[in-house]
């Protein structure tokens, strides 16, 4: 596998994880303010993170391209937090940081 | 609290589903053999329909709640894939799986 391709590919699933996540949390803000437009950018910026996910595939195999959807999750923790001002406490750090080990797991998980 | 229990499985199970469909669909020769595949219109109708439930649970649940359920999806693939297509699954895989339903359950009872 070449190494520059696979970094291209970690990038753009880098960039597919941060669509996703802040296509998401503009559906919460949606659901807060009740305004359409922000759903439909939401669908926009969802759709936007999937195009760039599929683009990834083609730069690297899924074990080492699909960890990287681990960072949706620390994603939306940050973005919790600091954009919509949600509580956080420990309980849920270590939720997230179980979600992302077994993502990395189930990714990594083929006998190859 | 049940009704919503309920629906994080829903939304996720549908979501499995869907993104099941679109690789099939993905597996089409050239665009429009893609565009006559009903796959794809039934996966773009599960992901659509799993993207409103979610939308509706956002309503009444915080982001940082809403969001690691959705991981739940994995632990369906891997469920799907095991009784449906007959796929092995590695010890691996099912640590990691226990890791996710650990860690989202974590977050939906606390």
């Amino acid at each position: 596998m070449n190494k520059p391709a696979l970094r291209y590919g970690i990038c753009l699933m880098v960039l597919s994880s941060i669509c996703a996540s802040f296509g998401q949390l503009l559906w919460k803000i949606a659901t807060i303010n009740e305004t359409l437009i922000l759903l439909v950018a939401g669908f926009a910026l969802y759709g936007l993170g999937a195009l760039f996910m599929i683009s990834a595939y083609h730069f690297g195999p899924l074990s080492a391209l699909q960890p990287i959807l681990g960072l949706n999750y620390v994603l939306s923790m940050l973005l919790a937090v600091f954009v919509l001002g949600e509580h956080m406490n420990l309980l849920k750090c270590i939720a997230v940081f179980l979600i992302v080990l077994g993502v990395v797991f189930i990714a990594t998980g083929e006998k190859s | 609290m049940i009704l919503y229990i309920f629906f994080f499985f829903l939304m996720t199970l549908l979501g499995s589903i869907a993104s099941l469909f679109l690789k099939k669909a993905a597996k089409s020769a050239g665009i429009f053999a893609l565009l006559k595949n009903p796959h794809l219109y039934a996966g773009i109708f599960l992901y659509i329909t799993a993207a409103l439930l979610t939308i509706y649970v956002l309503r009444f649940f915080d982001y940082s709640i809403v969001m690691p359920c959705t991981s739940l999806t994995y632990a369906w693939t891997m469920i799907i894939a095991k009784l449906f297509l007959h796929e092995d699954i590695t010890k691996r895989k099912k640590y990691g799986l226990a890791l996710i339903i650990a860690g989202a359950s974590l977050i939906m009872f606390m």
